[in-house]
Protein backbone atom coordinates (compact mmCIF):
# COMPACT_ATOMS: atom_id res chain seq x y z
CA UNK A 1 0.00 0.00 0.00
CA UNK A 2 2.43 2.62 0.62
CA UNK A 3 6.56 2.14 1.11
CA UNK A 4 6.38 2.44 4.55
CA UNK A 5 8.77 0.02 6.22
CA UNK A 6 7.48 -1.91 9.35
CA UNK A 7 9.14 -3.32 11.92
CA UNK A 8 8.92 -6.38 14.38
CA UNK A 9 10.01 -7.39 17.28
CA UNK A 10 9.12 -11.26 15.85
CA UNK A 11 12.02 -13.53 16.60
CA UNK A 12 14.04 -15.18 13.59
CA UNK A 13 13.29 -18.66 13.32
CA UNK A 14 16.06 -21.22 11.09
CA UNK A 15 14.50 -22.55 8.33
CA UNK A 16 15.46 -26.51 8.41
CA UNK A 17 14.78 -28.33 5.51
CA UNK A 18 12.40 -30.67 6.33
CA UNK A 19 10.93 -28.98 9.34
CA UNK A 20 7.45 -26.89 8.97
CA UNK A 21 7.79 -23.68 9.99
CA UNK A 22 6.10 -21.91 13.01
CA UNK A 23 3.70 -19.32 11.82
CA UNK A 24 4.76 -15.43 13.62
CA UNK A 25 1.85 -13.62 14.53
CA UNK A 26 2.82 -9.65 13.50
CA UNK A 27 0.55 -6.95 14.33
CA UNK A 28 0.55 -3.85 12.29
CA UNK A 29 -0.63 -0.58 12.98
CA UNK A 30 -2.27 -0.07 9.39
CA UNK A 31 -4.26 2.97 10.60
CA UNK A 32 -2.10 5.78 9.39
CA UNK A 33 -2.17 3.96 5.75
CA UNK A 34 -6.25 3.76 6.12
CA UNK A 35 -5.71 7.24 6.80
CA UNK A 36 -3.68 7.98 3.47
CA UNK A 37 -5.88 5.51 1.89
CA UNK A 38 -8.74 7.55 2.58
CA UNK A 39 -7.11 10.36 1.21
CA UNK A 40 -6.04 8.77 -1.58
CA UNK A 41 -9.32 7.42 -2.84
CA UNK A 42 -11.10 11.28 -2.18
CA UNK A 43 -8.60 12.88 -4.58
CA UNK A 44 -9.06 9.37 -6.96
CA UNK A 45 -12.36 10.65 -7.49
CA UNK A 46 -11.38 13.72 -8.59
CA UNK A 47 -12.32 15.87 -5.36
CA UNK A 48 -9.24 18.42 -3.70
CA UNK A 49 -8.28 16.82 -0.23
CA UNK A 50 -7.04 19.44 2.03
CA UNK A 51 -4.80 17.91 5.55
CA UNK A 52 -5.24 19.44 9.17
CA UNK A 53 -1.69 20.93 8.50
CA UNK A 54 -2.77 22.71 5.05
CA UNK A 55 -5.38 24.24 6.71
CA UNK A 56 -3.66 25.32 9.54
CA UNK A 57 -5.52 23.00 11.80
CA UNK A 58 -4.79 23.74 15.96
CA UNK A 59 -3.51 21.40 17.95
CA UNK A 60 -5.98 19.61 20.02
CA UNK A 61 -5.94 21.28 23.53
CA UNK A 62 -5.87 17.36 25.64
CA UNK A 63 -5.65 13.82 24.99
CA UNK A 64 -8.41 12.63 22.43
CA UNK A 65 -9.98 8.96 22.84
CA UNK A 66 -9.11 6.58 19.71
CA UNK A 67 -11.84 5.03 18.10
CA UNK A 68 -11.81 2.23 15.28
CA UNK A 69 -13.94 -0.56 12.86
CA UNK A 70 -15.86 3.00 11.98
CA UNK A 71 -19.71 1.51 10.80
CA UNK A 72 -22.03 4.31 10.48
CA UNK A 73 -21.75 8.30 9.27
CA UNK A 74 -23.37 10.88 10.52
CA UNK A 75 -23.84 14.12 8.41
CA UNK A 76 -24.17 17.26 9.81
CA UNK A 77 -24.66 21.32 8.44
CA UNK A 78 -22.38 23.17 10.07
CA UNK A 79 -25.29 25.80 11.19
CA UNK A 80 -27.78 28.32 10.31
CA UNK A 81 -24.80 30.62 10.69
CA UNK A 82 -23.04 29.76 7.66
CA UNK A 83 -23.54 29.89 4.39
CA UNK A 84 -21.35 29.03 1.15
CA UNK A 85 -17.74 30.52 1.69
CA UNK A 86 -13.99 29.92 2.14
CA UNK A 87 -13.61 26.57 3.24
CA UNK A 88 -10.42 26.75 5.24
CA UNK A 89 -11.69 30.08 6.90
CA UNK A 90 -15.01 28.05 7.68
CA UNK A 91 -13.07 25.43 9.24
CA UNK A 92 -10.90 27.31 11.31
CA UNK A 93 -14.04 29.28 12.32
CA UNK A 94 -15.64 25.71 12.98
CA UNK A 95 -12.56 24.18 14.81
CA UNK A 96 -12.11 27.89 16.82
CA UNK A 97 -15.77 27.81 17.29
CA UNK A 98 -15.92 24.42 19.11
CA UNK A 99 -12.63 24.61 21.24
CA UNK A 100 -13.28 27.64 22.51
CA UNK A 101 -15.23 26.21 25.55
CA UNK A 102 -17.15 22.67 24.11
CA UNK A 103 -14.31 19.96 22.82
CA UNK A 104 -10.83 19.17 22.72
CA UNK A 105 -10.31 19.75 18.61
CA UNK A 106 -13.07 19.67 16.13
CA UNK A 107 -15.87 17.39 16.36
CA UNK A 108 -16.43 16.05 12.68
CA UNK A 109 -14.24 13.71 10.92
CA UNK A 110 -14.36 15.66 7.78
CA UNK A 111 -15.21 18.57 6.46
CA UNK A 112 -17.06 19.51 2.49
CA UNK A 113 -17.19 22.86 1.27
CA UNK A 114 -19.50 24.32 -1.43
CA UNK A 115 -16.73 23.50 -4.49
CA UNK A 116 -16.62 19.97 -3.42
CA UNK A 117 -13.69 20.48 -1.65
CA UNK A 118 -12.56 17.56 1.19
CA UNK A 119 -10.76 18.60 4.55
CA UNK A 120 -9.52 16.77 7.38
CA UNK A 121 -11.07 17.42 10.70
CA UNK A 122 -10.28 15.35 14.00
CA UNK A 123 -7.86 13.09 12.50
CA UNK A 124 -10.16 9.43 11.81
CA UNK A 125 -7.80 7.74 14.34
CA UNK A 126 -9.57 9.53 17.18
CA UNK A 127 -13.33 9.46 18.25
CA UNK A 128 -15.59 12.34 16.98
CA UNK A 129 -17.33 14.71 19.21
CA UNK A 130 -20.51 15.41 16.69
CA UNK A 131 -23.66 12.73 18.11
CA UNK A 132 -24.13 13.27 21.70
CA UNK A 133 -23.45 9.93 23.43
CA UNK A 134 -23.41 8.27 20.34
CA UNK A 135 -20.03 8.85 19.29
CA UNK A 136 -18.42 5.41 19.07
CA UNK A 137 -17.77 4.11 15.67
CA UNK A 138 -19.71 7.36 14.01
CA UNK A 139 -17.81 9.36 11.35
CA UNK A 140 -18.66 13.18 11.41
CA UNK A 141 -18.82 14.81 8.19
CA UNK A 142 -20.10 17.77 8.08
CA UNK A 143 -20.98 19.94 4.96
CA UNK A 144 -20.02 23.56 5.59
CA UNK A 145 -23.48 25.38 4.60
CA UNK A 146 -26.73 25.67 6.16
CA UNK A 147 -29.24 23.25 5.41
CA UNK A 148 -32.45 24.44 7.76
CA UNK A 149 -35.43 25.73 6.23
CA UNK A 150 -36.68 29.14 7.82
CA UNK A 151 -39.60 27.77 10.03
CA UNK A 152 -36.62 25.42 11.78
CA UNK A 153 -35.50 26.02 15.17
CA UNK A 154 -38.40 27.86 16.95
CA UNK A 155 -37.23 30.75 18.01
CA UNK A 156 -36.09 34.26 17.18
CA UNK A 157 -33.89 33.05 14.08
CA UNK A 158 -36.76 30.97 12.80
CA UNK A 159 -39.24 33.99 12.89
CA UNK A 160 -36.99 36.64 11.42
CA UNK A 161 -36.47 34.10 8.49
CA UNK A 162 -40.26 33.18 8.34
CA UNK A 163 -40.49 36.93 7.90
CA UNK A 164 -38.28 37.81 5.05
CA UNK A 165 -39.29 34.90 3.48
CA UNK A 166 -43.50 35.78 3.76
CA UNK A 167 -41.91 39.30 2.12
CA UNK A 168 -40.29 37.23 -0.96
CA UNK A 169 -36.74 37.45 0.60
CA UNK A 170 -35.25 33.57 0.44
CA UNK A 171 -33.27 32.47 3.14
CA UNK A 172 -32.85 28.81 2.43
CA UNK A 173 -29.77 27.43 0.54
CA UNK A 174 -29.48 24.78 -1.92
CA UNK A 175 -26.68 22.23 -1.96
CA UNK A 176 -24.65 23.04 -4.87
CA UNK A 177 -23.68 19.84 -6.84
CA UNK A 178 -20.16 20.36 -6.24
CA UNK A 179 -20.72 19.50 -2.51
CA UNK A 180 -23.52 17.06 -3.23
CA UNK A 181 -20.98 15.15 -5.35
CA UNK A 182 -18.13 15.21 -3.15
CA UNK A 183 -20.49 13.87 0.25
CA UNK A 184 -20.79 10.53 -1.93
CA UNK A 185 -17.56 10.55 -3.29
CA UNK A 186 -16.29 10.67 0.30
CA UNK A 187 -18.77 7.96 1.54
CA UNK A 188 -17.49 5.79 -1.30
CA UNK A 189 -14.12 6.54 -0.27
CA UNK A 190 -15.04 5.90 3.39
CA UNK A 191 -16.84 2.37 2.76
CA UNK A 192 -13.94 1.20 0.51
CA UNK A 193 -11.74 0.67 3.71
CA UNK A 194 -14.17 0.62 6.61
CA UNK A 195 -17.44 -2.11 6.91
CA UNK A 196 -20.36 1.14 7.14
CA UNK A 197 -23.64 -0.30 7.68
CA UNK A 198 -25.53 3.15 8.48
CA UNK A 199 -25.58 6.76 7.08
CA UNK A 200 -28.05 9.44 8.96
CA UNK A 201 -28.33 12.83 9.64
CA UNK A 202 -27.54 13.98 12.87
CA UNK A 203 -30.74 14.52 14.25
CA UNK A 204 -31.59 10.58 12.94
CA UNK A 205 -29.66 8.97 15.87
CA UNK A 206 -30.65 8.03 19.59
CA UNK A 207 -32.10 10.47 21.54
CA UNK A 208 -30.92 13.55 19.29
CA UNK A 209 -33.98 15.30 18.36
CA UNK A 210 -35.60 14.53 21.71
CA UNK A 211 -32.97 17.14 22.85
CA UNK A 212 -34.01 20.01 20.55
CA UNK A 213 -30.71 19.17 17.31
CA UNK A 214 -31.81 20.61 14.22
CA UNK A 215 -28.80 19.53 12.51
CA UNK A 216 -28.88 18.78 9.30
CA UNK A 217 -31.66 20.32 8.35
CA UNK A 218 -34.71 20.03 6.09
CA UNK A 219 -32.45 20.34 3.22
CA UNK A 220 -29.53 18.09 4.39
CA UNK A 221 -32.21 15.36 5.77
CA UNK A 222 -33.53 15.40 2.08
CA UNK A 223 -29.91 15.04 0.74
CA UNK A 224 -29.38 12.24 3.86
CA UNK A 225 -32.45 10.40 2.14
CA UNK A 226 -31.21 10.60 -1.48
CA UNK A 227 -28.08 9.31 -0.47
CA UNK A 228 -29.50 6.87 1.63
CA UNK A 229 -31.15 5.23 -1.52
CA UNK A 230 -28.17 5.66 -3.99
CA UNK A 231 -25.95 3.87 -1.40
CA UNK A 232 -28.48 1.51 -0.18
CA UNK A 233 -27.33 2.34 3.54
CA UNK A 234 -29.52 1.75 6.37
CA UNK A 235 -30.75 4.41 8.31
CA UNK A 236 -29.37 4.62 12.02
CA UNK A 237 -29.97 2.32 14.26
CA UNK A 238 -33.11 3.40 16.49
CA UNK A 239 -31.29 2.99 19.89
CA UNK B 1 -43.82 55.45 42.00
CA UNK B 2 -45.86 52.00 42.75
CA UNK B 3 -45.82 51.07 38.98
CA UNK B 4 -41.68 51.53 39.52
CA UNK B 5 -41.45 49.85 42.83
CA UNK B 6 -43.31 46.79 41.11
CA UNK B 7 -41.23 46.46 38.40
CA UNK B 8 -37.78 46.71 40.01
CA UNK B 9 -39.14 43.66 42.58
CA UNK B 10 -40.39 41.80 39.45
CA UNK B 11 -36.84 42.32 38.01
CA UNK B 12 -35.35 41.26 41.26
CA UNK B 13 -36.99 38.03 41.19
CA UNK B 14 -36.74 37.29 37.97
CA UNK B 15 -32.90 37.60 38.97
CA UNK B 16 -33.13 35.69 41.48
CA UNK B 17 -35.09 32.84 40.23
CA UNK B 18 -34.49 32.71 36.29
CA UNK B 19 -30.91 31.60 34.80
CA UNK B 20 -29.74 30.52 31.77
CA UNK B 21 -27.32 28.43 29.63
CA UNK B 22 -26.23 27.59 26.55
CA UNK B 23 -25.61 24.43 24.65
CA UNK B 24 -22.76 23.14 23.83
CA UNK B 25 -23.51 21.18 20.46
CA UNK B 26 -21.77 21.26 17.43
CA UNK B 27 -23.94 23.30 15.69
CA UNK B 28 -27.24 25.58 16.31
CA UNK B 29 -26.52 26.02 19.88
CA UNK B 30 -29.34 27.66 21.68
CA UNK B 31 -29.67 29.44 24.89
CA UNK B 32 -32.01 27.55 27.49
CA UNK B 33 -33.72 29.51 30.48
CA UNK B 34 -34.92 27.45 33.66
CA UNK B 35 -35.92 28.26 36.98
CA UNK B 36 -33.86 28.07 39.60
CA UNK B 37 -34.37 25.25 42.42
CA UNK B 38 -32.65 27.91 44.61
CA UNK B 39 -32.57 32.19 44.87
CA UNK B 40 -29.26 33.44 43.40
CA UNK B 41 -28.41 36.21 41.92
CA UNK B 42 -25.65 34.26 39.48
CA UNK B 43 -27.85 34.24 36.37
CA UNK B 44 -25.66 32.25 33.95
CA UNK B 45 -24.60 28.46 33.86
CA UNK B 46 -23.12 26.04 32.29
CA UNK B 47 -24.47 22.33 31.33
CA UNK B 48 -21.18 20.49 30.44
CA UNK B 49 -24.00 17.67 29.16
CA UNK B 50 -25.65 19.75 26.98
CA UNK B 51 -22.35 18.61 24.37
CA UNK B 52 -22.01 16.52 21.39
CA UNK B 53 -19.50 15.19 23.01
CA UNK B 54 -19.47 11.60 24.64
CA UNK B 55 -19.97 12.27 28.62
CA UNK B 56 -16.73 11.66 30.95
CA UNK B 57 -16.68 9.56 33.74
CA UNK B 58 -16.34 11.33 37.34
CA UNK B 59 -12.62 10.18 36.92
CA UNK B 60 -11.75 11.61 34.47
CA UNK B 61 -12.98 14.99 35.35
CA UNK B 62 -11.00 17.84 36.54
CA UNK B 63 -11.68 19.99 39.83
CA UNK B 64 -12.82 23.07 38.05
CA UNK B 65 -15.47 21.11 35.71
CA UNK B 66 -17.18 19.43 39.15
CA UNK B 67 -17.47 22.53 40.43
CA UNK B 68 -19.37 23.80 37.08
CA UNK B 69 -21.56 20.67 37.77
CA UNK B 70 -21.99 20.79 41.38
CA UNK B 71 -22.97 24.75 40.58
CA UNK B 72 -25.33 23.70 37.97
CA UNK B 73 -27.17 20.56 40.05
CA UNK B 74 -27.73 22.71 42.86
CA UNK B 75 -29.20 25.44 41.00
CA UNK B 76 -31.13 24.15 38.09
CA UNK B 77 -32.10 20.57 39.60
CA UNK B 78 -32.05 21.07 43.30
CA UNK B 79 -29.80 18.63 43.88
CA UNK B 80 -27.30 19.54 46.21
CA UNK B 81 -23.97 17.53 46.27
CA UNK B 82 -20.38 16.72 46.55
CA UNK B 83 -20.05 14.28 43.51
CA UNK B 84 -18.25 12.00 45.15
CA UNK B 85 -19.71 9.05 42.95
CA UNK B 86 -20.78 8.11 39.45
CA UNK B 87 -24.28 7.68 40.74
CA UNK B 88 -24.23 11.18 41.49
CA UNK B 89 -23.21 12.55 38.94
CA UNK B 90 -25.82 10.83 36.95
CA UNK B 91 -28.59 12.42 39.08
CA UNK B 92 -26.63 16.03 37.54
CA UNK B 93 -27.25 15.23 34.52
CA UNK B 94 -31.05 14.99 34.05
CA UNK B 95 -32.90 17.60 32.27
Amino acid sequence: MTDTTFRTAAKAQEVTPGQPLVPVAITVNDRAATREAIIRKVRLLGHQFVERSQWGAHKSKGPLSDDWDYSMIALHHAGRSYVCGSGIEQMLETQKNQQSDKFDDIGYHFGIDCSGTVYEGRDIRFKGSSVHLYNTGVIGVVLLNNLTTAKEGNDLIGFWRETLETFGINTTNKIPTSQLDAAINLITALKSVFVIKHFGGHREFPNQAAEGKICPGNIGMKLVKNIRSKTLLLAPPIS
Amino acid sequence: MKKTLIILVLISISHLYVGYYETRWAEDNKIVFFIKKAPTFQVKFENIFASDSDDRPLTDLIMEEIAIIRNYCKYRLGIETWLQTQEELEACKMR
